[in-house]
């Protein structure tokens, strides 16, 4: 069987190198053409080249989105873009459009074309509907149960591509027009302007039925699905997906060094202890900053899968600096902060490939040596003393006691 | 004008009766659990009954085969599009292409049409699924005029519908949203299958229609797209069947409105007398051009 592939999201240059150096398989990237999520960066076609040319380096590929629905105007230096991606070294492409997955098999026939989510595939007739239209891959909705997917698998001709983490629509995918409605902003342009996390009042035939300090609701809590891993490798599903474009290298970097570690054990051993799960679990609740549940995997999402009241984009400041070098010799680090810490601290540090470790910050300094009472600069140099070897590229972050809010 | 399929969306079974008198030239069942979103839903038993009936009326019968399938449900569609053959309907409405790979293998892909609701923006994609051999494409709402007229050009208009008068759906989620509202309010009671639900955001005074069933959470757009003005051009582009859609009204309003496009069509009256009309049988519905006069944006 295959090795599952574990993809990434990234939203610039810096966040795919991130991904790919802790251990993303693929990453995805959206070009500055034909792709959603408009915030999220997008890589001009240079950018896209460099990307390729360093996922390469370490035998990792590059998806691009060309998910958009286009409107009539939109449709215009398809051929071109797509000729350029192939050229590039693009692995494949996601797209939604069918005309734009026929041309690119016209076209760039080398690019990989993967049925996007937009297209809602919840059963293995769609899914060998589209081999027959030449897909390479179909990318599943995210509202099949577990059950239900393994269902799916079994009668599918084409790799499948499955959520693993992540923010969810709360609609099916591509579905949802409440942004272009309420904001003339098109969700399946780009433009999406999240209108199902906005509150709302519910009138029963003209009457208020809502509770004023607690409004109406679609906004979905994070899924994460690390619980269900070892049954999707089991089940020979392609590849996982994170999803995030938008989300910051910390965010990328926590959840592929755990899902990394993860799918490496499982494949080296054939399980994981439900005790080694619950670790990996505390890990991935790091890069949170918005509470997570299990989407369809166990079923219909209930109440306690939905955000009532909770502000769903708060931000984690656990993530404190980066390791830019270590000096063995003088066992000191020298780091770029990115959120204040002091001396005391306890924070974790981890790396691609490795193990996360536990230690107490002690003394920190500038770059002349000068003691500080706090690294409370972001982007400034520090220095701290520690035993622990730390390597370029790694991260700290403080270990803090999680609100038990934050998870199921 | 003639040339323009009016078709409309029934309740009840006296319906077909009273909407083909108001002009109504082929009509859209819905039969439970294979649609979704429909103004009236019938019993696969009465189905054969609707067919003659139909008939007698001469309008043509689609059905609503609209939801997504998983695959424990994939043999009960099969057999239930051995049924709408042998029942030798005109139309079956589609959104899952599980519906068109069986279709195909049973030889009615000439029946089929697709509707994906968000999905058909561009005559390329349009283009791609005639090319399938299927009856008909049902637009996006959210493209403007000027778009819809340019596919137009480009397809073969005469397998081209469009979504001309009604709600729009705004939103389709497979979640259960006001059923988990309610239990988080701690609040025992139902409000599935309501048709008398509407939300309003926080800060804005527009209330959209909100209808929860087992299939999950629909959200419709604040007002009622109306095409009185629109129709004429829509018409001189050739495309074939204009849908009026009746899911938040009942069969006698859906049949004010069918006769007020019949006549428009047939230039019994002009575009601004049927608004006006319109405007007087409904005066506190709220309408609009839905999106044809206005493009979105691909950017936040």
């Amino acid at each position: 069987m295959a090795k599952i592939e574990l993809l990434a999201p990234a939203g610039d240059l810096h966040r795919l190198k991130t991904a790919v150096r802790y251990g993303a398989d693929a990453v995805y990237i959206g070009g500055k053409q034909f792709s959603l999520r408009s915030r999220a960066g997008n890589f001009s076609l240079e950018e896209i080249a460099e990307g390729v040319r360093f996922a390469k380096e370490y035998h990792a590929n590059v998806h691009t989105t060309v998910n958009m629905l286009p409107h009539e105007e939109d449709l215009k230096g398809l051929e071109d873009y797509l000729k350029a991606l192939e050229d590039i070294g693009v692995k494949a492409i996601i797209c939604a459009s069918p005309a734009m997955m026929q041309c690119a098999k016209r076209v760039a026939p080398k690019l990989e074309v993967h049925v996007s989510t937009q297209h809602s595939i919840t059963n293995s007739a769609a899914v060998n509907y589209w081999k027959v239209h030449g897909a390479d891959r179909v990318v599943l909705a995210r509202e099949l149960t577990l059950e239900q997917l393994a269902a799916t698998c079994s009668g599918s001709e084409l790799p499948l591509e499955v959520f693993i983490h992540g923010g969810m629509c709360v609609s099916y995918s591509g579905r949802c027009m409440l942004s272009n409605h309420m904001t003339l902003r098109d969700a399946n342009r780009g433009g999406c302007a999240q209108s199902c996390r906005w509150k709302y009042r519910l009138y029963e035939a003209g009457k208020a039925i809502h509770d004023e300090e607690r409004l109406f609701s679609m906004s979905s809590k994070d899924l994460i699905g690390a619980r269900f891993l070892p049954e999707l490798i089991r089940l020979g599903i392609a590849s996982v997906k994170i999803e995030g474009r938008m989300k910051s290298a910390y965010y990328i970097a926590t959840l592929v060094h755990t899902y990394r570690m993860m799918i490496d054990e499982i494949n080296e051993k054939g399980t994981i202890t439900q005790a080694t799960m619950n670790e990996y679990c505390e890990q991935l609740m790091k890069a949170e900053n918005r509470p997570t549940a299990s989407g369809f995997y166990e079923g219909l999402p209930d109440e306690s899968k939905h955000l009532y009241g909770v502000n769903g984009a708060g931000i984690s400041k656990e993530y404190i600096a980066d390791v830019l070098a270590y000096d063995e010799a003088k066992q000191l680090a020298t780091l770029q902060v990115r959120n204040r810490f002091e001396p005391g601290t306890m924070a974790e540090v981890f790396a691609p490939h490795q193990a996360s470790q536990t230690f107490q910050i002690q003394e920190i300094m500038d770059e002349d040596g000068l003691r500080l009472e706090a690294a409370n600069q972001p982007m400034r140099i520090v220095k701290i003393k520690t035993d622990i070897k730390m390597v370029k590229y790694a991260m700290i972050r403080k270990v803090i006691e999680r609100d038990a809010r934050y998870s199921e | 004008m003639n040339a323009m399929f009016l078709l409309t969306t029934p309740i009840t079974l006296t319906d077909i009766a009273a909407m083909a008198k108001a002009g109504a030239n082929a009509l859209l069942f819905g039969c439970e659990p294979f649609s979704v979103r429909c103004a009236g839903c019938f019993p696969l038993s009465q189905l054969a009954e609707i067919k003659k009936t139909c008939m007698a009326y001469h309008v043509e019968m689609s059905v609503a085969v609209n939801r997504f399938f998983s695959e424990t449900q994939l043999p009960q569609l099969q057999d239930f599009l051995v049924l709408l053959k042998e029942l030798d309907v005109d139309g079956i409405y589609f959104s899952d292409e599980a519906v068109l790979a069986y279709g195909q293998a049973l030889g009615i892909t000439d029946k089929l049409i697709y509707q994906p609701d968000t999905l058909m923006t561009n005559h390329a994609d349009v283009n791609f699924y005639l090319g399938e051999g299927i009856k008909r494409v049902v637009l996006a709402r959210e493209i403007t005029l000027e778009e819809i007229l340019a596919i137009a050009k480009q397809c073969d208009p005469t397998r081209l519908e469009i979504i001309i008068h009604g709600y729009s759906t705004a939103m389709y989620s497979r979640r259960q949203l006001l059923s988990n509202y309610m239990k988080f309010l701690g609040w025992d009671r139902s409000l599935q299958k309501q048709r008398d639900l509407m939300i309003e955001e926080a800060t804005r005074q527009e209330r959209m229609p909100i209808y929860e069933d087992e299939n999950g959470t629909h959200i419709f757009s604040v007002a009622v797209q109306q095409s009185f003005q629109e129709l004429e051009c829509l018409s001189e582009a050739g495309i074939h069947t204009a849908r009026i859609d009746g899911i938040f009204h009942s069969g006698k309003e859906i049949c004010k409105v069918v006769e007020l496009y019949d006549q428009l069509r047939r230039k019994k009256i002009d575009a601004e007398t049927a608004l006006s009309c319109y405007r007087e049988y409904f005066p506190d519905e709220p309408s609009d051009c839905g999106f044809y006069y206005r493009p979105t944006s691909t950017t936040k």
